[in-house]
C-alpha cells in the first residue's frame, strides 16, 4: 500500500532491550512467585515427641528459650518482694534473663534454667457447648505443652513474682525431637509454629446462636522473625547448641518473615448438634515459614547434601521488634503474649511439603522456556537472522 | 561464583543501545550528555535488576543446580544473547542487529 510505513529493525532491537530489562525479570518473579506447595493439610510435627528420658538429656527437648526477652536480673534483685534476693546479687537468674547454657537443676542455684523445660504433651479436656461435645475436640492432645519464658519462677521454691514484661526480642531453639517426625522423601515447603495459652481461653458461640465471648486483652502486634536451620549440630558439655563454629554447609538462614496481625487465635470447633461451628480463642500467635519455591529447592538441596537425616535437623528462630502500633513507646506495653510469664504455654508446629510435580514443572519447565528464548534472542539479535523481517516477509 | 556481572552487563549493553537509539533520533547532540544519559541508564537498571527482582537469586539458583539443566540451560542463553550483543558493539558499533 502506497504510504504505508514498513517496519524495520529498530522494533526488533526495542523489543529486545525491553524483553531484557523488563520481560525477562518479570518472567522470572512469575516463575518465582508459583504455589509449589502440596495441597495436602499441615502434617502435625510434635505428634511422636519423645520426653526426655533424664533431665539434661537434650536430644529429646522439643523447643528451648535462648532468649526470653532481655536481661531482667536487676529487675528481679531491685523488687524486695522477691524472695529471689535471698540469693547472691552476682548469681546469674538465667531463666530472668538470656540462657547461656543448659543448667539441668532448677534446685541448685547455678543450674536455675528451668525455663527450657522440655515439652510434654498436654491432654485438655474438649470444651462443651449445652452438654454437648464438639464433634472433633479442640484443645485435645496435639499441643505440646511448655514451660513460658519466666517459668522458672513458677518452678523454684513455689514463688511466683513474674515481674509483668519480657522485653520484646526472643529466640528459641526448636530441636531435632521435633523435625525428626518430618515425612520420609518429602521437601519441607512450609513451616508453622503456633503459640498459644489455652489458660486465656474465651468461646464464640454466635455462629450457633449463643453468645459471643469476651476478648482477652486482644490488641495489636507486628514483629520480624527468621529461622536458621542446623544440620548435625554439636553440643558442648551442658547441652548448649555449639552454631557459632560450624561450616556456613551446615546452618541456612531465611530472613524477613513479617507477623501483622494481633495476639488471637482463633479456631473453628466443629459442632456436630447444630451441624456447624463456634469459634475458640485464646491468647496466641502463628508464625508461617512460607518459603519461597526457590527457597524450598535451596533447603532441599542443603538438607540433602548434608545427609538428608531428619534427626539430626535443629532450628533457631530469632523474634525481633515486637511492637504494638496502638502503643505510642515502640513496645509491647503490657499485651499479653502466650509464652510470656510463668507457667505454661501450648505449641504446635506442623509443616507442609513440596509438591515434586509442580517444582519440575513449573519451575524447571519454565526456567527451560526462559533460557531457549534467551538462546533465540541471541541469535535473532546477530545479522544473521532477523525475526522481524522473516515474519513480515513480503509486506516489508 | 557470582553471576550478578551478567546482570550489570545486560544493564549496560541495553543502556547503551537505547542510548544509541535515542541519540540516532535526533536526542543527545552532545558526547557529554550521551554518557550522562547512558550513566544513568545503566545504574538505574542496574539497580532495579539486582535490588527489586529476584533475577540475582534466580542466576544463583542456576548456578548451583537447584533448577537442573533447566537452568544451565538458561544461564547459557543469557550469556550467549550479552556475548552477541557485545561482539556486535565491537564489530558493528552497534550491540543489536
Amino acid at each position: 500500500m502506497a504510504g504505508k510505513k514498513k517496519i524495520n529493525g529498530l522494533g526488533f532491537n526495542v523489543f529486545a532491550i525491553v524483553g531484557l530489562l523488563v520481560i525477562l525479570p518479570f518472567s522470572v518473579a512469575q516463575l518465582t512467585s508459583f504455589n509449589v506447595v502440596s495441597d495436602e493439610d499441615y502434617d502435625s510435627l510434635i505428634n511422636e515427641v519423645k520426653n526426655p528420658s533424664s533431665i539434661g538429656s537434650r536430644d529429646n527437648y522439643a523447643l528451648t528459650w535462648e532468649d526470653i526477652g532481655a536481661n531482667m536480673t536487676s529487675s528481679y534483685l531491685s523488687n524486695s518482694n522477691n524472695t529471689y534476693n535471698t540469693f547472691n546479687s552476682n548469681e546469674e537468674y538465667n531463666c530472668m534473663w538470656l540462657m547461656k547454657e543448659l543448667p539441668v537443676d532448677p534446685q541448685v542455684s547455678s543450674y536455675r534454667t528451668y525455663c527450657d523445660t522440655f515439652g510434654a504433651f498436654s491432654s485438655k479436656t474438649s470444651y462443651q457447648y449445652n452438654g454437648q461435645l464438639p464433634a472433633t475436640p479442640y484443645w485435645s492432645n496435639d499441643w505440646l505443652s511448655m514451660g513460658k519464658n519466666h517459668n522458672w519462677l513458677n518452678t523454684f521454691g513455689g514463688n511466683n513474682q513474674y515481674i509483668g514484661y519480657s522485653g520484646k526480642d526472643f529466640t528459641f531453639t526448636v530441636e531435632e525431637n521435633i523435625f525428626h517426625n518430618m515425612e520420609d522423601s518429602q521437601d519441607l515447603a512450609e513451616l508453622q509454629i503456633i503459640m498459644v495459652d489455652h489458660s486465656t481461653t474465651w468461646l464464640d458461640y454466635s455462629n450457633i446462636g449463643g453468645f459471643s465471648g469476651v476478648p482477652n486483652g486482644v490488641k495489636n502486634l507486628t514483629f520480624d522473625y527468621d529461622i536458621e536451620f542446623f544440620y548435625d549440630v554439636p553440643y558442648d558439655q551442658a547441652h548448649s547448641k555449639i552454631t557459632d563454629s560450624m561450616p556456613n554447609s551446615q546452618k541456612i538462614k531465611f530472613n524477613d518473615f513479617e507477623f501483622d496481625g494481633n495476639n488471637e487465635y482463633c479456631k473453628e470447633i466443629p459442632y456436630s448438634q447444630a451441624n456447624s461451628y463456634f469459634l475458640g480463642c485464646v491468647n496466641g500467635i502463628e508464625m508461617n515459614f512460607k518459603f519461597t519455591p526457590f527457597e524450598v529447592i535451596e533447603f532441599s538441596e542443603w538438607f540433602n547434601n548434608n545427609g538428608g537425616n531428619k534427626s539430626l535437623l535443629s532450628a533457631r528462630v530469632n523474634i525481633q521488634n515486637m511492637d504494638n502500633p496502638d502503643f505510642n513507646s515502640n513496645s509491647i506495653g503490657g499485651m499479653i503474649l502466650p509464652f510470656a510469664g510463668d507457667g505454661e504455654f501450648q505449641v504446635q508446629v506442623n509443616a507442609r511439603y513440596s509438591n515434586p510435580t509442580k517444582i519440575n514443572f513449573y519451575m524447571k519447565g519454565g526456567t527451560f522456556i526462559l533460557g531457549a528464548g534467551l538462546f533465540w534472542l541471541a541469535i535473532a539479535s546477530t545479522p544473521y537472522y532477523d525475526p522481524i523481517r522473516n515474519t513480515f516477509k513480503g509486506s516489508i | 561464583m557470582d553471576l550478578t556481572i551478567l546482570i550489570y552487563l545486560g544493564a549496560l549493553l541495553s543502556s547503551v543501545s537505547l542510548v544509541g537509539y535515542a541519540n540516532s533520533a535526533g536526542a543527545f547532540s552532545g558526547a557529554l550528555s550521551r554518557t550522562v544519559a547512558g550513566g544513568a541508564a545503566s545504574f538505574t537498571s542496574s539497580v532495579f535488576l539486582v535490588g527489586y527482582t529476584n533475577l540475582d537469586s534466580f542466576l544463583n539458583a542456576c548456578m548451583s543446580g537447584s533448577l537442573g539443566i533447566s537452568g544451565f540451560v538458561f544461564i547459557g542463553g543469557l550469556a550467549a544473547l550479552l556475548i552477541t550483543w557485545v561482539s556486535n558493539l565491537i564489530e558493528y558499533r552497534s550491540a543489536i542487529m
